[in-house]
């Protein structure tokens, strides 16, 4: 009898051991809603993060070893690209595009600006494949890292085993990439009690909340769905958004919401990338807010209004997220 | 020695009572063999890969399911003997066979697995996630393909476009069914002139899904 309450006490000793890992590797604030991904199937582990992480900057992955997922998602720009808009010009209609943001991953379902991508863990074999991406394909990267024994090592002490698979490199890169939170801004701390917003700021939260937030609700700033938003179809990409995955008419010209949060990091804006300066984006908004969709209205905000209104998103900037060193490159040590 | 005895008996049963489920691709009621030409009306076609999933395999006894297949998804492809057959162990009397030809939608969005849905088998696109149904590659004289080359790339989970087909057929209790895929079928239906290269979801992989659960048939 003894012996089954220290048995049960054992496990709910452990079970609240490994609540506070997680706890400490993925800790959204309360007010977030909750995630879309299931855990259940991929349970954070801080090895497997670690192993992730270590992936995630390794140019291994790509067929001449020359870039890494890193290349295009840098830590300092919350993990986009700024060089150039269109990450290197990509062939059919999903390239030519800008490389987005990663961060609240876990809260998404579809992933690229299509949604072409139905699961995180299935993302990595777009870019991996890709002959302008990375140019390789997974059963290259398994052989390479087969060959390497620093990996080996990692994996024995990830999983106790050496065998290395496709899902276990793809379910370790989405454990990287779910652990990028990002709920460190300004607003994050007026939300919390901890700040208070100025009245410039103040301005534009309600300007924001009245004319933005039907497609980029608060916390996450974006509702992740597929809105055209009225930019006009680009003539030399001939790329339609979700109609690529759809084929359904009423897709053409819708791309997935990006949320707003770090935007000073995240430039240029856009698919495309077309636009350089929070400037030009709401000038767009003011100017030729047309999209076909359910929204569709007419922003009239003067150029005063514009101003608060910038002072706002600039709020949504995640400094701690972005120059947080547990996500940058490290060395493992073997 | 009475241990060995009920070892060598429970290895004899085990043996007798597996029922094999065995696919044999035909060219009429030829067998095919991989990269060999075969002379079909007036098109001389030639098949380099043929891989297929066979999922959701139940057999029936008078409408009822009897018995479900262990397996939930195997993956069939003809550069490997050993992905040939589907073994059960077990012994019942069935009249009919159900399953589904591709991978159903929820596995679809499920994230990665291991072994025959591992997306390393090359049945999987991603850049449009999913996986490919029914996978037929070769030469055609009659396609305009680079070096007559077709390419048919069957899969696609979402509506109005998904892939799947799901097929019952009628059959006698034999302990090795043996399972024809008639693909002059296919050659009849789909016009390798015109559809020689079907590589992503959408009506063109559709119109060849539709063919599909015609060309599969059980030699009695
Ligand atoms: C050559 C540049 C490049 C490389 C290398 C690259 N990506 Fe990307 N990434 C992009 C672009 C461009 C997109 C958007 C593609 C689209 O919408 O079609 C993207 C999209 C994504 C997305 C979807 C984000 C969203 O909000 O939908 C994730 C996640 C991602 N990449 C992770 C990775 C990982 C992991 C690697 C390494 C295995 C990687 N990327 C390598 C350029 C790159
Ligand atoms: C109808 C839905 C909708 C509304 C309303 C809307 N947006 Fe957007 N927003 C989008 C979509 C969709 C995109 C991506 C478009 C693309 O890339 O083609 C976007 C992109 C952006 C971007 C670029 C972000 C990036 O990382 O590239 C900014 C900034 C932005 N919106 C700000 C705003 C502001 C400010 C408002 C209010 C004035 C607003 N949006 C209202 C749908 C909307």
């Amino acid at each position: 009898m003894k012996a089954r309450y220290f048995y049960i006490a054992m496990v709910v000793a452990l079970m609240s051991f490994s609540a506070m890992r997680y706890h400490k590797l993925f800790s959204p604030p309360p007010y977030f809603p909750k995630p879309q991904y299931n855990f259940k199937t991929n349970p954070l582990d801080s090895a497997t993060v670690e192993l992730g992480r270590a992936l995630f900057y390794d140019p291994v992955l790509s067929a001449d070893n020359s870039i890494s997922c890193a290349s295009c998602h840098s830590p300092y720009n919350a993990f986009a690209h700024t060089d150039h808009p269109l990450s290197h010009g990509i062939a059919d209609s999903v390239g030519t595009r800008n490389a987005p943001a990663l961060f609240n991953l876990a809260w998404q379902s579809a992933f690229m600006w299509d949604g072409g991508v139905n699961h995180l863990d299935m993302q990595a074999l777009a870019p991996i494949s890709h002959p302008k991406e990375m140019g390789s394909s997974i059963n290259r990267v398994i052989d390479k890292l087969r060959k390497s024994g620093r990996y080996k090592k990692i994996f024995i002490a990830t999983y106790g085993d050496s065998s290395i698979t496709s899902s276990k490199i793809l379910k370790a890169l989405a454990q990287f990439q779910l652990t990028l939170v990002s709920a460190g801004s300004k607003y994050d701390r007026v939300r919390t009690g901890k700040e208070k917003f100025t009245p410039q700021e103040k301005r534009g939260y309600t300007l924001f909340r009245l004319n933005c937030s039907g497609c980029h609700p608060e916390p996450l700033f974006s509702t992740y769905a597929f809105e055209n938003n009225g930019l006009p179809a680009a003539a030399t990409l001939n790329d339609f958004g979700r109609y690529s995955v759809t084929k359904r008419e009423s897709d053409k010209n819708r791309f997935k919401v990006p949320s707003l949060r770090n935007l000073s990091y995240t430039y240029p804006y856009m698919h495309d990338g077309r636009f350089s300066t929070l400037n030009q984006v709401m000038a767009h908004y003011s100017n030729n807010f047309s999209g076909n969709n359910s929204l569709n209205k007419f922003i009239t905000i003067s150029s005063g209004e514009k101003v608060d209104l910038i002072s706002f998103l600039l709020t949504l900037n995640d400094k701690e997220f972005v120059f947080d060193k547990k996500h940058q490159f490290t060395k493992i040590t073997e | 020695m009475k241990w060995f005895v009920f070892i060598c008996l429970v290895l004899f049963f085990a043996k007798a009572h597996t029922q094999n489920f065995l696919f044999v691709p035909k060219f009429n009621h030829q067998s095919v063999a991989l990269d060999t030409p075969y002379t079909l009306q007036k098109d001389t076609l030639t098949i380099s890969a043929l891989k297929f999933y066979i999922t959701n395999l139940h057999y029936l006894n008078k409408g009822k399911v009897v018995y479900t297949s262990g397996k939930k998804a195997h993956l069939v492809d003809f550069a490997d003997s050993k992905t040939l057959a589907i073994t059960e162990k077990g012994v019942f009397d069935f009249d009919a066979v159900e399953f589904n030809i591709g991978v159903d939608s929820l596995t679809s969005v499920s994230g990665v697995f291991e072994g025959d849905l591992d997306p390393a088998n090359g049945m999987y696109w991603a850049w449009q996630s999913g996986y490919i149904n029914f996978k037929l590659e070769g030469y055609a004289t009659n396609s305009p393909g680079r070096l007559n080359k077709f390419i048919w790339h069957i899969g696609g989970y979402r509506e109005p476009f998904s892939a799947l087909r799901r097929i019952m057929i009628r059959c006698k209790r034999q302990n090795e069914l043996v399972v024809n895929i008639q693909l002059e079928k296919l050659f009849r239906e789909i016009d390798v002139s015109k559809d020689f290269n079907v590589m992503s979801p959408g009506s063109r992989s559709i119109k060849i899904a539709d063919v599909l659960p015609a060309i599969f048939s059980i030699s009695q």
